[in-house]
């Protein structure tokens, strides 16, 4: 065992590696209970390193914690900490390595796999206090930002230059960029800018033993792109206290089109027609007929009534051309069976169509209490494939399952909705993901696009990775999270143990 | 997820639009926690204690995330919901509630508070009285505040001069119990203006508070006894229109058909609701004059939504119009106009460091647009927004687009 008395931020502890299973056994009881007897010596350290306001430990303040956008599984973290500078968060975590308490890094909570959810009465610590935009430097196109601070304020900092930022997720307005980090998010504009992992120059990172570390890949640095490793590990090799951004100068134009099929098939047609034709759009989006009719319950943007498919098509560039190309997408869809396409008049109702497809998601919480979504990727020629597959999926599952997608890229959204009231539900919403995904597999993709592994695939992974490909994983994290303290019993299926997930809440009523 | 209207899907995106959670960074200092724990203390899995309660009752009703919301959660019903609740828990509430009464069937308390916080700024003890809780929020008498001068009679009972011959409308005036007293300038500005435009304004015998004072404070009945007081004596009077000028008063009165459903005066609400205009709104939807010499700001006119007019009624272009008419060019925004300011009507008396804290943002947001005015369209985002720029020392004053409409017809009259 550790010494279990707190260290300072001078004296970081030397960790000894152990094998992950040893550190899973160190980690202690009790999940939804308040910290208590040795413990409160932990919490009594790190209450002195963040003040009051930066710990959160009363059982209602920490049970909102319990899970973030992924609701099929919940779990109380023992006790939140928020510190407010990467000081603070390396303390923090010196004292709960040198404790040997395991921590999971949270951002907003939006993510949808269960990435931050707390295993193994693991303490949370909460990005949401390092908010600070540190610099802006116009002439380089970068800023340094805190994990905390919200997509869309990087973009709004910049906006007066003419920049912004470009991966832009569904959650933007509300989801930060640590956690963009740690998913390595992407958007409706990754068909054409690509998605976190290419806007991030350098990271602040501190290790799992307590120690900040800065990642810099800006100049070509020498040696291993430890930026690209720790983009899309989900929390399990660090956490990110800061990152250092590309940003975009501001298309000289945009224009975006609507079109409308009598269903999906057709829709991604049209999608590998566009492709094919030479063309790149900025984003090329799809909705089918449920989250139409869920987004136009919200937004009344006016879809056509009985449309089974729409096709968001933006296009951006130089002004000159951008009309011939907008009639050469046009062509396309017609030529597939397009119904009626149509060209945003002006601004807002451009704004208005990207309002209707960023908060789609949302929106299905009119059509049922709760929804799960999936994220698979499938080669975009197997569109029609994957869509017919999941049509026939719901029809066996009695499910409602809805389609948004990142079209270009064959990035799939599959929206399962359910009713955790009804008996049996929440099992057949998760088989139902499972066969989908692994036709996903079949079918030459993955089981992710943007939302990462988290809690929720981690059975997929063998499916997808041979064992010595997982293997070497797990070596990865080894190197970096030695002990397995940060986020354990995530991504690999190896470490899933021990675990205390709670299924939701039988409902009665209301 | 069950509670009144549609079901959180636990998404997220309303985070970053609430003012608490923005400053606290606390997930149960937001919608979608506070909704958690609402629906924790339902289903019996969490206790309404002391910590539930706070987090609860740090909630400033501004209703940013139901703008946010995707899925078009009533957060404010639930919410409101929990109020009387909440009343009966916290020692602060209580205390609150005892004031809420007396500043709506007492004008001679909300006189007397004014009186003092003059008296103290006179005696150069303002930068003290301007902390205090409640009375910090008085206009008293210091740099970018008004004067209360004509406190002790409502300007509604004096203001005929204008009085057209023949009507385009005639309206009623809800004068705002604490409004009246505080800022007695907006009423007669808005009085003055309707006059102005052709709008004859009519007393109407009987009418109360609108009751949004005692509803959020949890006393549900003395909201219900006033909405129906004023259901019963406006809707059945000889008036086309009620206005008002303060942003809570009118939301609370497109919410009577609610408040009253299930009463005698159900019907009449529905009317009075279906009556019931925001100063600014009225003025754009039936056309005003445009003053012949519009105002000269020297620097920035700053615009600030207030979220009962944004986020609880949609309404942001009419009081931006108002502004850009009387002043001859569009405001500029004060940025951040979808986060709440603060105020929110008993905030300041109990949660005084977070409401201090979430008010310090808007000047700091005036410093950095060099603003001399910010304008906004309701009186407690005015006293709010005036006492963190009083505090901050800056020399910007607080608005109402009306008070900038009213000011420039005349300026026009005297050619000055």
């Amino acid at each position: 065992m550790q010494d279990n008395s707190p260290r300072s931020f001078a004296e970081r502890p030397v960790v000894a590696p152990a094998t992950t299973q040893d550190a899973l056994q160190a980690a202690p009881h009790l999940a939804t209970a308040p910290p208590a007897g040795s413990d409160r010596r932990v919490v009594d350290a790190i209450r002195e390193i963040v003040g009051p306001r930066g710990i959160v430990d009363g059982a209602s303040a920490r049970k909102v914690y319990e899970c973030d956008g992924y609701t099929l599984e919940k779990s109380v973290p023992r006790l939140v900490v928020l510190p407010a500078t990467t000081e603070e968060t390396s303390r923090v975590v010196s004292v709960l390595a040198g404790a040997g308490i395991p921590f999971v890094p949270r951002g907003a909570g939006t993510g949808v796999s269960g990435g931050c959810l707390p295993l193994q009465s693991a303490v949370m610590i909460g990005t949401s206090r390092l908010r600070r935009i540190r610099s802006i430097d116009v002439e380089a196109r970068t800023a340094e930002v805190e994990a905390g601070v919200v997509n869309l304020e990087v973009s709004r900092a910049v906006d007066a230059h003419g920049l912004y930022y470009a991966p832009d997720p569904s959650s933007q307005s509300a989801c930060s960029i640590g956690g963009n980090v740690a998913e390595n998010s992407g958007g409706p504009h990754t068909l054409k800018y690509g998605v976190t992992v290419n806007h991030v120059l350098a990271l602040e990172v501190v290790l799992p033993d307590g120690r900040v570390i800065w990642l810099d890949r800006e100049y070509d640095a020498p040696g291993y792109d430890l930026v690209g490793i720790f983009t899309g590990s989900e929390g399990t090799l660090g956490l990110v206290t800061a990152a250092r951004v590309r940003l975009m100068r501001k298309p000289e134009s945009v224009t975006t089109l609507l079109a409308v099929f009598p269903g999906v098939a057709q829709a991604s047609r049209a999608v590998s027609a566009i492709i094919a034709a030479g063309i790149i759009p900025a984003a090329l989006e799809m909705m089918d007929a449920l989250v139409i009719e869920a987004v136009e319950a919200a937004y009344h943007f006016g879809f056509p009534a009985g449309a089974g498919a729409v096709l968001l098509i933006e296009l951006d560039g130089i002004a000159a051309g951008l009309d011939a190309l907008a009639a050469r997408v046009h062509d396309c869809c017609t030529r597939e069976g397009a119904s009626e396409v149509k060209r945003a008049a002006g601004e807002e109702e451009r704004a208005l169509l990207w309002k209707s497809r960023k908060r789609a998601f949302g929106a299905m919480g009119r059509l049922a209490p709760a929804y799960c979504t999936q994220d698979g990727v499938v080669p975009r020629s197997r569109l029609p494939e994957i869509v017919a597959k999941i049509a026939e999926v719901a029809s066996r599952y009695h499910l409602r399952i809805a389609n948004l997608m990142h079209a270009g890229d064959g990035n799939i959204h599959p929206l399962v909705l359910y009713d955790e009231d009804v008996p049996g539900e929440v099992e057949r919403v998760l088989a139902a993901g499972n066969e989908i995904l692994t036709a996903c597999i079949e079918l030459g993709g993955s089981i992710t696009g943007e939302h990462g592994i988290g809690i929720e695939k981690m059975a997929l992974m063998p499916k997808s990775f041979t064992a010595p490909t997982l293997a070497a994983m797990e070596d990865i994290r080894t190197a970096f999270n030695p002990r397995g303290l940060c986020n354990p019993g995530k991504i690999l299926p190896s470490s899933r143990t021990c675990v205390e997930v709670r299924r939701p809440r039988p409902r009665g009523g209301g | 997820m069950g509670g009144p209207g549609l079901p959180c899907v636990h998404c997220g995106l309303c985070l970053d639009t609430c003012p608490t959670y923005r400053v606290l960074g606390t997930e149960a200092d937001s919608p979608r926690g506070r909704i958690y724990i609402m629906e924790g203390i339902r289903d019996g899995e969490l206790e309404f204690d002391d910590e539930a309660a706070l987090h609860l009752s740090r909630c400033l009703g501004c209703l940013a995330c139901e703008s946010a919301c995707p899925s078009g959660v009533s957060f404010g019903r639930r919410i409101e919901e929990f109020r009387p609740r909440l009343a009966e828990r916290t020692g602060s509430t209580r205390r609150w509630q005892d004031l809420a009464r007396k500043a709506y069937t007492s004008d001679a308390l909300v006189d007397a508070g004014v009186k003092v916080a003059s008296l103290l700024d006179r005696a150069g003890l303002g930068g003290v009285r301007r902390k205090v809780p409640g009375l910090g929020l008085l206009p008293g008498s210091l740099p970018g505040s008004q004067p209360s001068s004509s406190a002790g009679v409502s300007p509604l009972r004096r203001s005929t001069s204008h009085q057209p011959l023949r009507a385009r409308a005639r309206v009623a005036v809800l004068t705002g119990c604490v409004a009246d007293r505080v800022l007695p300038d907006i009423n007669r500005d808005t009085v003055e203006v309707l006059q102005r435009n052709g709008i004859e304004v009519v007393e109407v015998a009987g009418q109360q508070c609108c009751g949004a004072l005692a509803l959020h404070a949890g006393l549900t009945s003395d909201a219900v006894e006033l909405a129906a007081a004023n259901a019963n004596a406006l809707a059945g009077s000889d008036i086309d229109f009620v206005v008002t000028t303060a942003a809570g008063c009118s939301a609370m009165l497109r919410d009577y058909a609610h408040v009253l459903a299930g009463t005698s005066a159900a019907g009449r609400g529905e009317e009075l609701a279906s009556m019931s205009r925001d100063i600014c709104e009225l003025l754009v939807e039936i056309g005003f004059d445009a003053p012949a010499r519009p105002l000269e700001a020297r620097g920035n006119v700053a615009f600030h939504d207030a979220c009962h007019l944004l986020h609880a009624q949609g309404i942001s272009s009419a009081p931006r119009r108002v502004c850009e008419v009387a002043l001859g060019r569009a405001p500029v925004d004060l940025g951040e106009n979808a986060i709440c300011c603060g105020s929110a009507g008993s905030y300041n008396i109990d949660h005084p460091v977070l409401s201090a804290e979430i008010g310090a943002r808007k000047a700091e947001l005036a410093r950095e647009r060099k603003a001399t005015v910010v304008a906004v369209a309701n009186v407690g985002c005015m006293l709010q927004i005036g006492q963190a720029v009083a505090l901050a020392g800056l020399p910007t004053l607080v608005k109402h687009p009306v008070q900038l409409l009213a000011e420039a017809y005349r300026r026009s009259d005297t050619g000055a």
